[in-house]
């Protein structure tokens, strides 16, 4: 009832209704049933009905059977709808039918693995059967690890140990590979981009060690929704798998509103702070005794709303400790602690990063507000998701902020409702990140002659590693050659292993994040202002030879920016398109990024209030890369100077939108923007990958032009700026006073050529 | 291996367009290849094993005969009859990491004959020999009575173990004498570490000449597996044949020394009684601490060594209820302020357990509490324990006592 009295308090207020841009229900859902499994073992039935589960929902079902069967399948549920039973079913089974049967967990994060540890104990404490489970990780105690590889049932562990702490040593594994029966493998959706690509490549070494020990383990994946999960946990697994995503969950109705903040500057497009928004928001909810989760962009985000929230509600709710925040850099006993609030309802509020948007169990609650987009669709739904209970309204408002994917998102609400959610988008066979793995893999067991290893050249590889004098060739086999160990040099997170790491120095050099190389010189140059989750640093020095930036936190008027003399030469034309009049390409590019001055810019007002040289060296990047060509008889109809802003506000309109399509996040594309193309003359927009070698987002652009032309076209149409602002092509400053006009015919045009879909 | 993408299509491309035939990079014709392999080391020949050959190395030395494992044998709880047949044992490895992609390829064994010792080296001419190897080695493994390594309980045999599983081989597994263990208990208070050379120089007065450092072992099995020339690996044999005998020449002293002869050094008689200790014979023991006490001061010892002494000795008397002498040992050590404190804590609690002397207790910690207040190097542990005792002792003192001691003190 509450929730209603909220949503009342809010749609009567003129202002909010008339910023509505979407006033949804999604109507509830009853539970789908099917039964337990025919052979359950009774144990497990027992153990179920002592923790209130007598039945079984169809996706459940389904998940369990085929894994029983011994069929690789993906189960794809939106959050806290009982996915962990898809997978502790058939492995408790398997066990309990079978002791010497052993089981490996896969989780993205040490956190989540906790999580499930905790439910896995409470479900094998209530059988009162000797099936042990660890995790194994780098907390886990040198004196522990014997035991756990010995005697484990069921192993939780992350990409990172299987990839230095465990598969380079199989052999002290035997009794885990050779009995090997499932291998789960959780928040499937986390794994894309280049931290998939090498989760992909470490799975090729799973299956290998395996194969070795004759162990055949089944494989289940579970998603949150994303458009394509069975291609994905087919890409990643390199197995055909089944999908199964007929949620049988229960839900009350739930009320969706999208909420775009009034524009209080038209010229420069500025609206009122999502922040302030989502506050006001969340205090209707709050006040009106709905608990209620608000989840911020970043941690000062969090931290501010918090505060305010906290504030504001001192008097009406008495301690303010019933509304917490919740992020990473929190304590592991802190967080259990919210979590316990959450569930136990001793908590009314939460401001929360997206730490709380994966698996942790925190219930369910009656409200959420999303202050500003959480960068992918799939994110928005488990965020959305967290508001929901089995009966009873709830509600979801999404306030946008004036970034151009917001902007955008906020005006089309079809894309929550109807259209799929982005790809998942994996390069597995990533030169790069493939050969680092095939090392590994010949470290652990030596390749034999002719066997494949992804789709990649290995004959060639092995070539190449064996002049480096990194393998030998002995009889059939391939035998690694060198002292070093090949796994240890390798991240599977970052980009590349020669980031630039960002230290701050008057915190005992604690490390603040990290860039990579490309990026840096724009970035970090001395005396740019870093900008870290809305705090500022000054770097004071950068050791380029070193690869480490050394900042100082400051609180200054002014930003910098950093003029780049870009260039980039096409290598190889992978496909073209013609959209007359335009042509869209795509294929492979090396762009070379050479940092010239900086200045420094105050807020604002913008004037130049000073500016500096940068000297660093030039930076390479081989990489792939969308463009599109403008032909000269429509760049003739724009006077130069425009073309230049146009072109460039083109750039910067596409990057953003296709990061809407892509699943990336913009940090993973660079625009660029060329009058006279070397290779034609004639201009170009182009968008490159910041990976090198590029894990498959060009290729994708390429695919879905339309799409993408018609999206960035319609952001700009409707943005009620003048000349360009931040929120469509750009702000008037950088793409000028033309800048926005000569953008929007050229989207016209290509809207025009290519079929709307 | 190339970070940079450009320079790893390039050489992909250059290779892929390679016409074949091309001498200097296409592998050599099969046949060639075998004879290549055929290739030994200096002094090696080839034997036959199930396997296929494997290339070995032998050597034969005579010597005294002394098989004597008395001591060793009930101190470690071996059987005699096994320790007096030893396979000593040390690999030579393609890295230290561990992980199965690390390859012992030279195994060193020796074990005795009636008027000798024999030392053989098993070396991996290429990875493709392994299984012949092991075979090989496992052999010798199964006739042994104990193995006998340094440092081979962490990383020689794990990494063998490896190796059978990733060759799926079996070998026997007999008991194992890690002498790198024995050597930090007995010989600590002597040398400054117990690396095999560092022992090798103190105990055996051995001094190798041009030992190859362990960090270039490595290096030379790679050189040899691209280029094979027999000259190349001398010195690696050279160093994996010292550890062998080196250890074989060790057993027997270790042996004596813990057979307590009488012309042992002071400190490795010490070393020998803390051993003793640690395995439980404590009145071994008490008798070395006893005679290193009557004879001190010892030979090439610091003070604080005597003090360790005297509190060992003091302790263990102690526990067995004579505690007058353990008291005159302490005392003594306390009036040399041969390691002060501990033995001032030590004396206390014999003073109030025993001799329920609280004051004299009293009065040792507080003069030990003002000694370490002005000592060079400050110690918070020891503060501590001597404020922690000070305290308890003033609590069953009483306020008449304290004062008395308060006046007199």
């Amino acid at each position: 009832m509450s929730v209603e009295m909220a949503l009342d308090r809010l749609l009567v207020q003129d202002e909010f209704r008339h910023h509505l841009t979407l006033d949804h229900t999604l109507p509830a859902r009853q539970a789908r049933y099917a039964g337990f499994p025919e052979a359950l073992d009774p144990r497990l039935g027992q153990a179920l009905a002592a923790r209130g589960i007598s039945r079984l929902y169809t996706h459940q079902a389904e998940a369990t059977a085929l894994a029983l069967a011994g069929k690789d399948l993906v189960v794809v549920t939106p959050t806290a709808s009982g996915k962990t039973a898809c997978y502790n079913l058939p492995v408790l089974q398997a066990m309990l039918r079978d002791p010497e049967a052993r089981a490996l967990y896969l989780f993205p994060t040490k956190a989540l693995a906790q999580d499930q540890l905790a439910e896995l104990h409470g479900l094998v404490g209530e059988m009162k059967v000797d099936l042990k489970t660890y995790t194994y990780d780098g907390d886990t105690p040198v004196s522990a690890r014997q035991a756990i590889r010995q005697a484990g049932h069921i192993v939780v562990t992350n990409p990172d140990m299987l990839h230095t702490g465990v598969l380079p040593h199989h052999t002290r594994w035997v009794k885990l590979f050779a009995n090997l029966r499932y291998v789960v493998i959780d928040e499937l959706h986390a794994y894309r981009g280049v931290f998939g690509s090498h989760l992909a490549n470490v799975l090729r070494r799973l299956w290998r060690v395996c194969a070795f020990y004759d162990s055949h383990p089944v494989v289940i994946c579970c998603s949150a929704t994303i458009a394509n999960p069975k291609e994905l946990a087919e890409r990643l697994t390199g197995r055909a798998m089944t999908l199964v995503d007929d949620n049988g969950a229960p839900s009350g109705p739930k009320r969706l509103l999208f909420y775009n903040p009034p524009v209080v500057n038209r010229e420069l497009g500025i609206r009122r702070s999502s922040t302030l928004e989502s506050q006001r928001i969340a205090e209707v909810f709050l006040r009106s005794g709905v608990q209620t989760i608000v989840f911020g962009r970043t941690r000062l985000q969090v931290e501010i709303l918090l505060s305010y929230l906290q504030q504001s509600l001192a008097n009406r709710l008495g301690k303010t400790g019933t509304i917490r925040g919740y992020r990473g850099g929190y304590l592991p006993l802190q967080r259990r602690e919210i979590e316990h609030g959450l569930r136990d309802g001793s908590v009314r509020g939460v401001v929360s990063t997206n730490a709380l948007e994966l698996g942790i169990d925190i219930g369910h609650l009656d409200a959420a507000v999303l202050c500003g987009y959480p960068g992918t669709i799939a994110s928005a739904w488990q965020q959305i998701g967290r508001a929901g209970r089995r009966r009873g309204a709830a509600a979801a408002v999404y306030v946008a902020s004036s970034s151009p994917l917001d902007q955008y998102l906020v005006n089309h609400p079809e894309y929550f409702l109807g259209r799929d959610p982005e790809q998942g988008l994996v390069d597995p066979d990533n030169l790069l990140i493939l050969s680092a793995h095939l090392q590994a893999a010949t470290f652990e067991l030596p390749l034999s002659n002719g066997e494949p290893f992804g789709q990649a050249p290995v004959a060639e590889l092995l070539r190449i590693l064996e002049e480096d004098g990194a393998v030998h060739q002995a009889g059939d086999a391939w035998h690694w050659s060198a002292d070093a160990f090949p796994a240890e040099g390798v991240s599977l997170r970052s980009a590349n292993a020669d980031n630039v790491v960002i230290v701050d120095v008057t915190r005992g050099a604690s490390v603040v994040g990290e860039m990579d190389q490309f990026s840096a010189p724009v970035f970090l140059h001395e005396e740019a202002i870093y900008l870290h989750e809305g705090l500022q640093y000054h770097v004071d020095r950068l050791d380029w030879e070193e690869k480490k930036a050394y900042v100082r936190p400051v609180k200054v008027d002014y930003y910098t920016d950093a003029n780049l003399a870009v260039s980039i030469k096409v290598l190889e034309t992978f496909q073209s398109q013609p959209a007359e009049p335009l042509t869209v390409h795509h294929g492979e590019v090396r762009v070379t990024a050479l940092p010239t001055i900086f200045k420094k810019i105050r807020f604002h007002t913008h004037e130049n209030i000073g500016s500096g040289p940068i000297s660093l060296p030039e930076q390479q990047l081989h990489t792939t890369a969308f463009w599109l060509e403008i032909p000269p008889q429509v760049a003739s109809q724009f006077p130069r100077a425009a073309m230049q802003g146009g072109l460039q506000g083109l750039a910067n309109v596409i990057t953003q939108i296709a990061c809407l399509f892509l699943m990336c996040d913009a940090r993973d594309l660079g625009a660029y923007a060329e009058t006279r193309a070397p290779h034609t003359g004639t201009p170009a927009v182009f968008v490159y990958e910041r990976y090198p070698g590029g894990v498959g987002m060009s290729a994708r652009l390429f695919e879905m032009t339309a799409a993408v032309t018609a999206a960035a076209h319609d952001l700009v149409a409707r943005c009620e700026c003048e000349s360009g602002c931040p929120s469509c092509v750009g702000p008037a400053l950088e793409v000028g006073d033309e800048g926005k006009a000569v953008a929007l015919r050229l989207l016209e045009l290509a809207a025009l050529a290519t079929p709307a879909v | 291996m190339t970070a940079d993408l450009v320079a790893l299509r390039a050489r992909i491309a250059a290779i892929a367009a390679r016409p074949t035939g091309r001498p200097e990079l296409q592998p050599l014709p099969r046949a060639q290849r075998e004879v290549e392999r055929r290739r030994l080391p200096a002094n090696c020949c080839e034997e036959a094993t199930p396997f296929g050959p494997v290339a070995v190395r032998r050597e034969w030395f005579p010597d005294d005969g002394d098989r004597e494992v008395e001591a060793l044998s009930t101190c470690l709880g071996f059987a005699p009859d096994d320790l007096r047949r030893p396979l000593f044992l040390d690999t030579e490895t393609t890295g230290l990491s561990g992980g199965s992609g690390t390859v012992a390829f030279l195994v060193g064994l020796a074990w005795h004959e009636p008027a000798g010792l024999t030392l053989v080296q098993y070396f991996l001419r290429d990875f493709n020999e392994e299984d012949a190897l092991l075979w090989a080695v496992g052999q010798c493994v199964r006739d042994a009575g104990v193995l006998v390594s340094y440092n081979g309980r962490t990383f020689d045999w794990p990494l063998l173990q490896t190796r059978l599983v990733m060759r799926r081989a079996e070998w026997a597994s007999p008991p194992h004498l890690d002498l790198l263990t024995l050597a930090r208990r007995i010989f600590k208070p002597r040398l400054p570490d117990c690396a095999l050379q560092t022992i090798e120089q103190a105990v055996l007065d051995l001094h190798r000449a041009d030992d190859l450092p362990g960090m270039l072992i490595p290096g030379r099995y790679f050189a040899w597996l691209r280029d094979g020339d027999p000259q190349s690996l001398n010195p690696v044999f050279i160093h994996n044949r010292q550890d062998v005998l080196s250890m074989a020449l060790l057993l027997p002293r270790f042996e004596a020394v813990l057979r307590g002869s009488d012309d042992l050094h002071p400190l490795d008689r010490f070393g020998r009684a803390r051993f003793l200790e640690a395995r439980g014979f404590t009145d071994e023991a008490v008798h070395e601490y006893r005679r290193l006490w009557r004879q001190r001061p010892m030979r090439d010892a610091l003070p604080i060594t005597q003090g360790a002494v005297g509190l060992r000795l003091a302790r263990l008397l102690r526990r067995q209820g004579r505690w007058q002498e353990a008291r005159a040992v302490l005392e003594e050590c306390w009036r040399t302020q041969s390691y002060p404190y501990p033995v001032a804590i030590e004396l206390a609690k014999l003073l109030e357990h025993q001799a329920r002397d609280l004051t004299a207790a009293r009065r040792i910690v507080s003069d030990a509490l003002r000694l370490l207040a002005v000592a060079v190097v400050p110690n918070a542990q020891w503060q501590g324990d001597l404020e922690r005792r000070q305290r308890r002792l003033d609590r069953r003192l009483g306020p008449h006592e304290r004062r008395v001691f308060a006046l007199t003190g």
